[in-house]
C-alpha cells in the first residue's frame, strides 16, 4: 500500500544525461573556484563579489528563470544539483542564489509583465542581486505576526517597519518586502491583509542596517533592514492587495527543496572527509577504518546520506511534474536531510577526534551550518505541521489547521 | 607575415581526437600484485585532449569553421563525448569496438583515420593531445600525419591559424621553436596551451541537440584484423616507492644547506 500516494510511480526519480554533465561541471567549478576561498569566506562572513561574477558567467544565477527573461529556463533538478554540489564545498555560496529565488519566484508567478521584464533579466544575468524581507525581530515562523505596515499615500504606499535576518541584504539591489496593508478582520484571520512590495535599494528612507554575526553558513551575511517612511508607487505591489500570506507560503513551499539540497551536499562532504581521514589516520599501527566503531559511523553516515539524497531527488522529480504532493515531499526532504546533515557532521567530528573540533580542521563548520538548515526556510517543527496538514488535505480533503 | 593576413579568410574545419581513459589520479594499485585496479576506475576525457578541444573551439570562435570530435575505444561513453560538445564542439563521431581494448598507437591511429575519412573527409586541421593520460605514448598525432601524408607539428603551446597556413610555438628542450606549415596539418598540444573551459549551463543544454553518431567497424571499412596491435602488453604494475625517512636537525639556515647537499649528491653531483 502506498498511502497517502496513489501508486508506485509516485516514487520515481527521473534523471537525464544533461543533469550529470551539469553536475560534474558544477563540481569542477566548486572545487576550482570556491574551495580555495572557503577559509576566507568563513573568516569574513562575506562572499567575494568576483566569485559571484564567475558563477554568473557559468549561468548559475539564472537557474529557474525562463529564457524569455534572460534566464536558463531550467527545471528544478538543475537547481537541486547545483545547490547540492556547491554546498559540498561551501553552502553559503548557494544562499546567494537561493535568496534570489525567494524574490524571483513570487515575481514570476504573481508579478505583472512589467515587473518581470524590469527585475528578472538583470538578476538572471548576475548584474543585480535580490533579497526577500519577511522576517522581523518579532515574527519569523509566524509570518502573520509581522508589524511592518504599508499605508496608502499619494497613489502609492508608504512602508514603515524593521526586518531582521535578511540573507544577502548587504549586496541586494532589489527587495521583496512583506507589509500589513489592512488590519486582520479577526484573530482567526490574522493572515489576511498582508501584501508584498518591491523596494529598490536607494529608495529614500530605506536602509540596510547592522550585519548579524552568525555561527553557521558564514558568508550568507544576514542583515537588518530598516524601512522609514519608504514610498513606493502602486505598480511595486506584487500580486493583489491582501494576497501576501498566500504568496509567502507558496514561495517557501518551493524554496524548501533548496535547503534539503544544501543539507545533502553538507552530509556528502562529511562522509567524504570522515572516510578520507579514517583511511589516512593511523592508531595502534592501523588506519582508523579498521576499527569497528569507526566502520559503524561511516556506514551509518552513508546510509542516512543516500536516504536523504533519494528523498531530495524524489521531491525534485515531483516538483518538476508540478504535482501537488511535491509540497509534502519537499517538507519531508527538508526535515530529514537537515537532520541527516547534523548527524553526519557530528559523526564526522567524532571520527576526526581533535582535528574535528579544531576550527582550522574545516570539519566543525558543517555542524554549525546544519543548525541554520534546521531553522531557516521553515523551522523543522513547522515542517512537521506542513507534512501532516498537506497529507490530510491531499488524502482526505480535511483541514486540520 | 602580417597579423591581418593570418586572421583572414580560412574557416577551418577542425577534427579533434579525444581519448577516454581511466582517471589515473583516482587509480589505486592492488596492494599485493601492484596491478592497477581498472574495474573500479572512473573514466574521463584525457586531459591533453581537452586542451585540444579547447584550442579548436578558440580557433572557431576567432575564425569560424567547424569542430568535429572523434573518439574511438573499446567502449566509448556518450556522456563524456557530450561534455566535449558542451565545451563548444559542433558534432561528434564515435567508434566502439572491443578489439580496441588492446590497441597500440598504430591501431588507434588507423581507427581514428578511418572514422575521420568517413565522417569528416574535408578537414583542415587535426588536433590531438600530445599524449594520453594513461599510456603516455605520444604516438597518435604523428601516426595520423603519416597516414594522411600531411605536415605534423608536435608539443605546441601556442597556435595561430591563418589562410591555409598555421604558425605554432613548440616547447622544445631549451626554449621555444616557432614553425609554420601549410594546411592541412596535424597538431599535438600540451597542457600549457590553454585552460580548458568549464561548460556553461547554456552550452550544456545546447549540447543535447548536437549530432553524436555511433559508427561500427563496418561503417568505416575496417575489420578486427586491421586493429591487431603490433606490440603486446604483458603486464602493468605500479612502481613501489619507499621514503628514505632521513631526519635533519639543527638551525634552519644549516638545514637548508644540508638538504641541498643531499639532493645534489642524490642527483649524481650535478648542479
Amino acid at each position: 500500500m502506498v498511502f497517502p500516494f496513489s501508486s508506485v510511480f509516485d516514487f520515481a526519480v527521473e534523471m537525464k544525461e544533461e543533469y550529470e554533465i551539469f553536475r560534474k561541471s558544477v563540481r569542477a567549478f566548486a572545487e576550482k573556484e570556491i574551495e580555495p576561498l572557503v577559509k576566507e569566506i568563513e573568516r569574513t562572513n562575506t562572499i567575494p563579489p568576483a566569485l559571484l561574477k564567475k558563477a554568473a558567467e557559468q549561468g548559475y544565477l539564472g537557474l529557474g528563470i525562463p529564457e524569455t527573461y534572460d534566464g536558463q529556463g531550467t527545471d528544478m533538478m538543475y537547481s537541486t544539483l547545483f545547490v547540492e554540489e556547491v554546498s559540498r564545498i561551501c553552502p553559503a555560496f548557494t544562499v546567494a542564489t537561493l535568496v534570489g529565488v525567494l524574490f524571483t519566484y513570487p515575481v514570476m508567478v504573481y508579478g505583472t509583465e512589467e515587473q518581470k521584464r524590469k527585475y528578472l533579466p538583470p538578476i538572471a544575468r548576475g548584474e543585480k542581486f535580490a533579497a526577500h524581507a519577511t522576517t522581523e525581530p518579532g515574527a519569523g515562523t509566524d509570518v502573520a505576526g509581522i508589524e511592518t505596515t504599508a499605508k496608502r499615500k499619494n497613489g502609492g504606499w508608504e512602508i514603515n517597519g524593521r526586518k531582521y535576518f535578511i540573507s544577502g541584504a548587504d549586496k541586494a539591489d532589489y527587495f521583496i518586502v512583506l507589509a500589513r496593508t489592512s488590519p486582520p478582520p479577526s484573530r482567526k484571520e490574522r493572515h489576511k491583509g498582508l501584501s508584498f512590495f518591491i523596494v529598490e535599494r536607494g529608495t529614500p528612507g530605506f536602509r540596510v542596517g547592522e550585519k548579524i554575526e552568525v555561527i553557521g553558513i558564514r558568508g550568507s551575511h544576514p542583515c537588518e533592514v530598516i524601512l522609514d517612511n519608504v514610498y513606493v508607487p502602486e505598480e511595486n505591489m506584487v500580486g493583489e492587495e491582501g494576497q501576501g500570506f498566500k504568496i509567502a507560503m507558496d514561495t517557501y513551499d518551493h524554496g524548501r527543496i533548496g535547503v534539503a539540497a544544501q543539507a545533502v551536499g553538507v552530509a556528502q562532504a562529511c562522509l567524504e572527509k570522515a572516510l578520507q581521514y579514517s583511511l589516512q589516520r593511523r592508531v595502534f599501527e592501523r588506519p582508523l577504518i579498521y576499527f569497528q566503531a569507526v566502520q559503524f559511523h561511516v556506514s551509518e553516515m552513508l546510509t542516512m546520506l543516500e536516504g536523504a539524497r533519494l528523498m531530495l531527488y524524489w521531491a525534485t522529480t515531483l516538483a518538476n511534474k508540478n504535482r501537488p504532493e511535491a509540497v509534502m515531499a519537499a517538507s519531508m526532504a527538508k526535515l530529514y536531510a537537515t537532520e541527516v546533515a547534523e548527524k553526519a557532521a557530528l559523526k564526522a567530528i567524532t571520527v576526526h577526534g581533535g582535528v574535528g573540533v579544531a576550527t582550522d580542521g574545516m570539519v566543525e563548520r558543517f555542524l554549525r551550518d546544519s543548525q541554520v538548515f534546521k531553522i531557516y526556510e521553515g523551522a523543522n517543527d513547522i515542517q512537521k505541521l506542513v507534512i501532516l496538514r498537506q497529507m490530510m488535505k491531499t488524502a482526505f480533503g480535511m483541514d486540520v489547521d | 607575415m602580417g597579423t591581418y593576413r593570418m586572421m583572414s579568410r580560412t574557416m577551418p574545419d577542425i577534427v579533434v581526437c579525444v581519448k577516454q581513459t581511466v582517471d589515473v589520479y583516482q587509480l589505486k594499485p592492488h596492494p599485493e600484485t601492484l596491478a592497477p585496479q581498472l574495474s573500479q576506475a572512473q573514466w574521463k576525457n584525457s586531459d591533453f585532449d581537452l586542451n585540444a578541444v579547447e584550442e579548436a573551439v578558440r580557433i572557431k570562435e576567432k575564425s569560424g569553421g567547424k569542430v568535429v570530435v572523434v573518439s574511438v575505444g573499446p567502449e566509448v561513453k556518450q556522456l563524456l563525448v557530450r561534455e566535449c560538445l558542451a565545451m563548444g564542439a559542433d558534432e561528434a563521431y564515435i567508434l566502439s569496438d572491443p578489439s580496441l581494448a588492446q590497441a597500440d598507437g598504430a591501431a588507434t591511429a588507423k581507427a581514428l583515420a578511418a572514422v575521420i575519412k568517413t565522417a569528416s573527409p574535408k578537414w583542415d586541421i587535426i588536433l590531438c593531445g600530445e599524449a594520453s593520460l594513461d599510456q603516455n605514448a605520444y604516438q597518435t598525432g604523428p601516426r595520423l600525419a603519416e597516414i594522411f601524408n600531411v605536415p605534423h607539428v608536435s608539443y605546441v603551446n601556442k597556435l595561430e591559424v591563418g589562410d591555409r597556413v598555421l604558425k605554432a610555438w613548440r616547447a622544445v628542450e631549451d626554449g621555444v621553436e616557432v614553425v609554420s606549415c601549410s594546411l592541412p596539418a596535424v597538431v599535438t598540444v600540451g597542457l600549457e596551451i590553454n585552460t580548458p573551459r568549464l561548460p556553461s549551463l547554456l552550452m550544456i543544454r545546447a549540447a543535447q541537440k548536437k549530432p553524436l553518431k555511433e559508427l561500427s567497424l563496418n561503417d568505416v571499412g575496417l575489420t578486427k584484423d586491421d586493429l591487431m596491435p603490433r606490440a603486446e602488453t604483458l603486464e602493468v604494475k605500479a612502481l613501489k616507492t619507499e621514503r628514505r625517512r632521513q631526519v635533519f636537525e639543527g638551525k634552519v639556515e644549516e638545514l637548508a644547506e644540508k638538504l641541498a647537499e643531499r639532493i645534489i649528491a642524490h642527483m649524481g653531483g650535478r648542479r
